[in-house]
């Protein structure tokens, strides 16, 4: 077929006014084409990642019609603004811009030193001081007060006789710890599943009392998992902070180096305690504390919420939070140049698989802010 | 729901869903399918910018119109919207000069199942994309481009005057060219 002739059939078929055997030829070729040479293939996973990035945040920001809700969100969090700026990251703008990606690639390569991105990890502190490095290949720990196995089965310590976790267990506890750029997960005694962010620790006792309070610490952040059992209510302890529950799942941050501490309900029911404050949660609802002060969120973006725990960051915050993040998934010191405005929320989507400069160069889209990494430390300049 | 539930969700209930308005689900069928279609995208049109430029307008297009379409699965839909899409930019030339060496090399087509199957179900899609369009207008876009009734035939049949046919078609046409995205690709090649 000749070139002209392919042209005017393309040319009826986009303007949806070609006939059946014109479609089928447009269709013979295109796929005769595309057979020969599948290009795409030859496109190396990395940039295909990349790109799909992009594309969800791009098409996200394209459908995305709400900003009024991020506005409404940071006038909870300060009442007194009357004006929050809200910047959609509309990164694709820019991708686009730079139209070729090796050209971006390179510039990249070029200019930020990289910095791999936090994974599988956690140690585990036995009662007796023992501390066990967990492997980075697996997911997570099972808790069973005869065997400490990973979540595939697999021995925690081969060759050992039936457990380290030996003697009378009644009462003993044990603390998982992530650093900073590890995540992982526990299943406790009783069947409640945790999920651990980096920089967190909690704190479980090997087996749960009988009766009373099934009792556990946190600092961090973690998403919990309740087994049900009515008579034995759970309960998180985070600094100044109880949540109890009957069997539900929710998420806690409780980072020391953050100002508000966040308990957010996805199904059941949750009640907060802290200081003279005691309020029962409803899905969907967030309890923010700071000092002595108890505020109720409602509506939340659970998506937001638990995105850590399924392998992507989701932000709408200022900057300062994103960074707190950043700081602590990829295990990276923040320098500040510039005094960011904490009014500035901004929202965007990224895998947490990536390397730092990602998300870097997402933020610096907005036009406002750069980085420079040195080492561990990434700097915050104009 | 939390996102690891969707993973394990069927391809049937995430439309439903989508079609509720449900973004996550729409995430994640966008996290199923985006390798394909972007896949297709390239390997037709060999160029980023291009097939971002489809790709985005495609997944946009399937959530804003999730009210018009029935699907319990929806890759082989995709694909269609690319092929369909990749149409305009073959029209401008705005494609690889291999592609027509290749098709001028290409053997006799024969019809066979797969193909028209595929005819198909681009005929279709084409007949969503214009059904968005006004009732009288759409029927005599119709019966123009699908039926290949004259405009003479046209205004006989529903007896109007052949200018009113006319100008629904040219309204038809505006609309399409407004719909299929991509405004300034399309601009010029309808008149």
């Amino acid at each position: 077929m000749q070139k002209t002739e392919l042209i005017s059939i393309a040319a009826r078929v986009s303007e949806g006014t070609a006939s059946e055997q014109e479609l089928a030829l447009y269709l013979y070729h295109l796929n005769g084409y595309v057979k020969e040479f599948p290009v795409w293939e030859e496109v190396p996973q990395s940039l295909q990642e990349e790109l799909q990035d992009q594309q969800r945040l791009a098409i996200f920001n394209a459908i995305d019609k709400t900003p009024a809700i991020q506005v409404k969100r940071t006038l909870h969090l300060w009442p007194g603004i009357a004006a929050a700026v809200v910047l959609l990251l509309l990164g694709f703008l820019y991708f686009n811009r730079s139209a070729d990606p090796e050209l971006s690639r390179e510039k990249r390569t070029v200019h930020l030193p990289d910095i791999a991105p936090g994974q599988n990890g956690a140690s585990l502190q036995l009662a007796e001081g023992k501390l066990i490095d967990l492997s980075s290949v697996k997911t997570g720990i099972s808790i069973d007060p005869s065997k400490l196995s990973y979540n595939d089965g697999s021995a925690v310590i081969p060759h050992t006789s039936s457990s380290v976790l030996t003697g009378d267990l009644a009462g003993k506890h044990v603390q998982m710890i992530t650093g900073r750029g590890q995540t992982y997960s526990v299943s406790l005694s009783d069947g409640t599943k945790v999920w651990l962010n980096a920089g967190s620790k909690l704190d479980f006792p090997v087996v749960f009392a009988k009766k009373g309070q099934r009792i556990v610490e946190l600092s961090g952040e973690a998403y919990f998992q309740v087994a049900k059992d009515n008579s034995r209510p759970f309960l998180v302890r985070s600094n100044a902070q109880q949540v109890i529950v009957l069997g539900t799942h929710f998420n806690v941050s409780a980072y020391k180096n953050e100002k508000l501490m966040k308990t957010t309900l996805l199904e059941g029911s949750v009640k907060i305690l802290a200081g003279e404050h005691a309020r029962m949660l409803k899905p969907g609802e967030q309890a923010r504390i700071s000092d002595q002060h108890m505020e109720i969120i409602e509506n939340i973006d659970l998506d937001e919420v638990v995105a850590w725990k399924n392998g992507y960051f989701k932000f709408n915050e200022n900057l300062e939070e994103i960074m707190n993040k950043i700081s602590r998934w990829y295990n990276v010191d923040v320098e500040y140049q510039i005094k960011p405005d904490p009014r500035l929320v901004f929202s965007g989507r990224i895998s947490r698989k990536r390397n730092v400069s990602g998300i870097l160069k997402m933020l610096e889209y907005n036009g406002d802010v750069h980085f420079k990494i040195e080492g561990r430390k990434i700097i915050v300049t104009k | 729901m939390s996102t690891e539930d969707y993973k394990s969700e069927t391809e049937e209930s995430l439309l439903l869903s989508v079609k509720d308005g449900d973004r996550s689900a729409f995430d994640e069928l966008y996290t199923r399918h985006w390798t394909v279609v972007y896949g297709m995208a390239y390997n037709i049109l060999r160029d980023h910018q291009y097939s971002k430029d489809i790709v985005q307008d495609i997944f946009v297009w399937f959530w804003e119109h999730r009210g018009q379409w029935n699907l319990t699965t929806c890759r082989g839909y995709l694909l269609t919207a690319v092929k369909f899409k990749t149409a305009n930019f073959i029209r401008a030339s705005k494609i690889r000069e291999d592609f027509f060496k290749s098709a001028a090399q290409r053997e006799q087509m024969n019809y066979d199942q797969n193909l028209m199957l595929e005819v198909k179900e681009l005929e279709q899609f084409i007949h969503t994309v214009i059904s968005d369009l006004p009732d009288r207008c759409r029927q005599i876009f119709t019966l123009s481009r699908f039926k290949h009734c004259s405009n003479k035939e046209i205004a006989a049949e529903l007896n109007i005057s052949e200018k009113t046919v006319e100008m629904q078609i040219t309204i038809a046409l505006k609309k399409l060219r407004e719909k299929l995205g991509n405004g300034h690709v399309l601009l010029y090649f309808f008149i």
